[in-house]
């Protein structure tokens, strides 16, 4: 518990400071810009293009990478938990408290990211808007928790944990269909719990235990490779 | 008794070296494999080319074993806390660590820096702290320090730290770049070319300048040569040889220099500088 708690204090340290606040705002700023185009031309459809374009289709890989990066110093995983290990830490408690915390934090600013789309791209804040953002806030966060997982396994490889931006790349071609081919992937069940294409037709809690059982796979696998 | 093992070696040239309780110097700090072994046998890494063994044990698996290991890298990284105190006291509390981090600091005079920002250490700072915190593990079981002479402690107090765990027969091995902090330290020495590890027999050896002063202050020139950054060792003997000093450093024309400077500086006549041979130096283990 200790090597564990010792991690979760690094990650939070690491995630402090102006260059993490940046990428937030910039996604914030992005999603805004286009949600406000999007309702300009088509204001019935507005909130449907924004989360699948600009909120799940590029912000929210992308800010689950860059801050999974930031918390990782932009190396390896089992670098980044030197501090740890160095005093006799067990890598794998140090990892679960490093990507917990990172895991929870992506998992927040997606959904302020998400409420921010749909509550921007509809233009009202009345009670269905209210509870489409609340909706696609969860589904936000839970997309965000996965992609730490899958960014930390990623982190793994290579000497410098070029393995993560591999997996970014992995995401965007495969997780792109609804074949057998994506079921593996995290974008493949975002899009079908925001209305996309159902994966091997699974229903939307389908989807959503999809999403939670390859978070808790990609980390079990993290977790036994790293040493102890 | 501890003893590490190394073995492997980045080329065809394999080796296989035990070390038991004592001090090893291995000479060829500029090597560019010297930091992977540093951090090898600090359980950081696990070098394709290197194995690392304590006591048959494993330290890159082995968190336990790795909690008693104390180390000092070439470069530290800064603290993960907004103070150097609040970086050190969760690793301490995994370490199990009886001792707070300001007594371990305040052990080598850097009590005050428990407060600091960790933002404002130099690099050297950040070394002197390592070390501090390598050197207060009260039973460990290997000390593996890169250049732990010249990490911004006092010479005299480090070498003394290492030569009382070395006497309790803890595995105390260091990554040097001069043979002369081999000899001052009285240790075992190794050789370290392109990753490999060798024993003493295919070093150079190393030049021990050692000069007799007569002086007519012995005691006021031996205060004045301490902060000589040339001078490794300053003797004096009051009572068989009064007025003498016997002074060592590994370069003759730096020692002899800086015996000149001194004296001039302190306002203090000398009679005489004589070339002496060196004493050898045994290398120190467990007593």
């Amino acid at each position: 518990m200790r090597a564990l708690s010792a991690a979760a204090r690094l990650a939070l340290f690491r995630l402090r400071g102006p260059s993490l606040v940046l990428p937030v705002v910039v996604a914030a700023l992005a999603v805004i810009g286009i949600a406000t185009l999007e309702r300009a031309e088509a204001p019935g459809r507005a909130a449907d293009y924004t989360l699948f374009g600009v909120v799940f289709g590029w912000t929210l890989p992308l800010l689950a990478y860059v801050m999974t990066g930031r918390v990782l110093g932009s190396g390896r995983l089992d670098h980044a938990l030197v501090p740890v290990s160095r005093a006799g830490g067990n890598r794998r408690a140090a990892a679960a408290g490093l990507l917990g915390v990172t895991g929870a934090s992506v998992a927040l600013a997606s959904a302020l990211l998400a409420v921010v789309g749909v509550l921007v791209a509809r233009g009202r804040l009345d009670a269905d808007s209210i509870r489409d953002a609340l909706l696609s806030a969860s589904i936000a966060a839970l997309g965000g928790a996965t992609y730490v997982a899958w960014f930390g396994l990623g982190s793994l490889f290579g000497r410098s944990g070029g393995g993560r931006a591999a997996c970014l790349i992995v995401d965007w071609i495969l997780g792109t269909g609804h074949t057998f081919a994506a079921v593996a992937w995290p974008r493949a069940h975002l899009v079908s719990l925001i209305g996309g294409e159902p994966v091997l037709g699974f229903s939307s809690p389908e989807s959503a235990m999809a999403l939670y059982l390859l978070a808790a796979a990609y980390l079990g696998l993290t977790l036994v490779r790293l040493p102890r | 008794m501890t003893l590490v093992q190394l073995r492997g070696g980045p080329g065809p040239d394999r080796f296989d070296v035990s070390l038991p309780g004592g001090i090893h110097a291995i000479v060829g700090a500029r090597d560019p494999w010297a930091t992977e072994i540093v951090e090898a046998l600090a359980g950081l890494c696990r070098p394709r080319w290197l194995e690392v063994r304590i006591d048959g044990r494993h330290p890159y698996r082995e968190p336990e074993l790795r909690r008693s290991i104390g180390s000092l890298l070439p470069r530290e990284e800064p603290g993960e806390a907004p103070t150097v105190g609040a970086s050190m006291y969760p690793l301490f509390g995994l370490r199990g660590a009886a001792r707070s981090p300001t007594d371990a600091l305040a052990d080598f005079g850097l009590g005050a820096w428990v407060g600091r920002r960790t933002s404002s250490l130099s690099p050297l700072e950040r070394r002197s702290v390592a070390l501090a915190v390598a050197l207060s593990l009260p039973a460990p079981s290997l000390l593996a320090l890169h250049e732990p002479l010249v990490a911004g402690l006092e010479r005299g107090q480090v070498v003394a730290a290492l030569s009382r765990h070395a006497a309790r027969g803890v595995p105390v091995v260091v990554v040097l770049s001069s043979g002369g902090d081999a000899v001052e330290l009285g240790a075992q020495r190794w050789g370290l070319t392109e990753g490999r590890i060798f024993p003493a027999e295919g070093l150079p050896s190393v030049e021990v300048a050692c000069f007799r002063i007569e002086a007519d202050d012995a005691r006021a020139l031996a205060g004045a040569l301490s902060s000589e950054a040339g001078v490794t060792h300053v003797a004096w003997d009051a009572a068989r040889l009064p007025g003498h000093l016997s002074v060592q450093g590994t370069d003759p024309p730096t020692v002899a220099l800086a015996v000149l400077r001194s004296a001039h500086r302190a306002g203090l006549g000398i009679r005489s500088i004589v070339r002496e041979r060196p004493p050898r130096a045994e290398p120190r283990g467990p007593s």
